[in-house]
């Protein structure tokens, strides 16, 4: 595991009325380091990853970014740190075409007369050097989200996370609605980003990805850090029953 | 991943499909009366496309979100009698005209703030609005009509601009601008993705804030600009000038092949959509079709429409 600290989470709660789905959690996540959340439905994976890409704001809690304090952290603030984001959904607006979903909120613009207009040209251009880098192939970028497959899907969402180079990159179940080949490209492009030193958090129910491309685990139960493993000091059946909550450990 | 040209194709086809339509409808009524094709019949289909296509292009903005302002009906008619009550009373026109506009984007933004803010869904919050500025209206001129306006308002009726009649001008420079705004600046990008889906827009740090104001006050302004332009058409102030604009600015937008659904959705298809609606009140009244029929007509072309959107969008509400 190697160097930086890009990311600490320290004593993080979120409570919706009376139901606290994160509970006083912690963890930390370094440079070049993929960092793989565990839990079962239910568990607060998604409402963690919220807070961290600035969804949604905190309880209680802090979070340092590069060992600076967030505070009011903003979807588009975390964007422009560094943090991106794939949700489960991919937040794709499925009327708008594969360019205007990979630059949606950033779109690349001229300004004429104090007017943002489109560069939608620069945007294509672009849009295609992305998706070359993640390998992904599209016969026409023009046509919208709406038209397209799950996989493909998944790499414009890509595309979109990696468009500014990211210094964390937060997957959430990447791999729950792909075919086999493509679960295949998503995991080589998981480590061709860690090479580069990306941190990566990725959300999984999938325990084979896990143990694929992570370095380490965590595991959440009732919105509680369970455990914490590096990959090659444990195995799946230790997994399961922390995952579980049978006794043990 | 080349073959990109295919874009244009794929955009036409609503518009083109109107057009066609359009034109069928056109040689249908061609063929019916000897005076639909006249000068002064296809002048009149002008003049009323014109302050009713206004008022489209500002519902669109407000459609493309997936919001409804039910208010531009009264907001032009409050504009309407405010711009003769302030002339009349020796308000210079062109102070008066600003007046006018300014009172009418304001109802806009407030509409845009309610909906933004407290959450309300836009119908309930433009209905609202439209009560007030009718009552408003009714308060104002005590329910008369109000006559002797400066001469200059009859007289922007017989004026030409780069060669068309000062009415049409106006409508289609809006059009245009509407349609250059919605094809390619960043504002219009965000109100299809608020349209296509709110939480992309927001997960993508989208104002969505910002842009739900803008789209109501620029609906509010076009209903205060169609104020002006109608008062010019009548010469005079009528309290009870809006009552089917609301309904017809909503049709024009859909039989325009919005989708009330909000993120799809141009201004050339409003534009072709109010002109349908205005030809078929136009061919009525050619065919000595009772006027009453017009109503009913629209309904039903209005149900067809929404109709067809959502069978496309393949949801049932009851489902």
């Amino acid at each position: 595991m190697n160097n930086i600290l890009l990311l600490e989470v320290k004593n993080l709660s979120k409570s919706f009325g009376g139901l606290r789905a994160v509970d006083n959690l912690s963890f930390k996540l370094y440079s070049g380091e993929v960092l793989s959340i565990l839990g079962e439905n239910g568990a607060g994976k998604s409402t963690l990853i919220k807070m961290i890409s600035g969804a949604l704001s905190p309880t209680k809690g802090e979070i340092f970014f590069e060992n600076n304090l967030l505070s009011r952290l903003t979807p588009r603030y975390a964007q422009k740190i560094g943090v991106a984001t794939i949700y489960q959904e991919l937040a794709l607006a499925d009327n708008i075409d594969i360019p205007g979903n990979v630059f949606l909120g950033e779109e690349i613009a001229k300004k004429i007369a104090g007017f943002g207009v489109l560069n939608k040209k620069r945007m294509i251009e672009e849009t295609e050097v992305l998706l070359d880098k993640i390998k992904a192939e599209f016969k026409d970028l023009l046509v919208t989200t709406g038209e397209i497959s799950g996989g493909q899907r998944q790499a414009v969402a890509i595309a979109r996370a990696l468009r500014k180079s990211a210094k964390i990159l937060i997957m959430d179940e990447p791999t729950a609605s792909l075919a086999v080949n493509e679960v295949k490209k998503v995991r080589e492009l998981i480590r061709e980003l860690k090479k580069n030193g990306v941190g990566i958090i990725l959300i999984s129910h999938n325990i084979e990805d896990t143990f694929s491309v992570a370095d380490r685990l965590l595991v959440m139960r009732n919105g509680r850090n369970v455990g914490e493993r590096l990959i090659s000091r444990t195995n799946e059946n230790e997994v399961f029953a922390l995952i579980m909550g049978i006794t043990g450990e | 991943m080349k073959n990109i040209n295919n874009k244009h194709r794929k955009l036409l086809t609503t518009e083109l499909i109107l057009l066609v339509i359009l034109i069928i409808f056109w040689i249908f009524l061609l063929k019916m009366s000897p005076y639909f094709f006249t000068a002064t019949n296809i002048k009149n289909i002008f003049n009323q496309q014109a302050v009713v296509g206004i008022l489209a292009i500002g519902q669109l903005f407000v459609i493309l979100t997936g919001g409804i302002d039910l208010s531009v009906g009264e907001v032009l008619a409050l504009s309407n009698i405010s711009l003769a009550l302030l002339t009349v009373n020796g308000c210079p026109v062109p102070l008066a005209i600003i007046l006018v506009l300014l009172l009418a984007s304001s109802i806009g933004f407030f509409n845009g703030f309610m909906v933004y803010k407290l959450r309300i869904p836009a119908f309930i919050v433009t209905l609202g609005t439209m009560s007030i500025a009718l009552g408003a209206t009714l308060l104002v001129s005590r329910g008369m009509d109000i006559f002797g306006l400066p001469s200059c308002f009859s007289g922007f009726m017989l004026k030409h601009i780069l060669g068309l009649p000062g009415l049409t001008f106006v409508f289609l420079l809006v059009v245009i601008i509407g349609e250059l705004i919605l094809r390619h600046s960043v504002f219009a990008r965000h109100i299809y993705a608020i349209g296509g889906s709110l939480k992309a827009a927001r997960l993508s740090g989208v104002n969505i804030k910002a842009i739900i104001c803008s789209v109501y006050t620029i609906s509010g302004f076009l209903a205060g600009v169609g104020g002006v332009l109608q008062t010019c058409l009548l010469n005079m102030g009528v309290s009870s000038t809006g009552a089917t604009y609301n309904l017809e600015s909503i049709a024009a937008v859909i039989i325009g092949g919005a989708s009330l659904f909000g993120g799809k959705g141009s201004a050339i298809g409003t534009f072709l959509g109010s002109m349908l609606m205005v030809t078929l009140y136009n061919g009525a009244v050619l065919m000595n079709i009772n006027p009453f029929w017009q109503l009913v007509i629209l309904g039903i072309v209005i149900l067809v429409v929404v109709a067809i959107d959502q069978l496309r969008k393949g949801t049932m509400l009851y489902e």
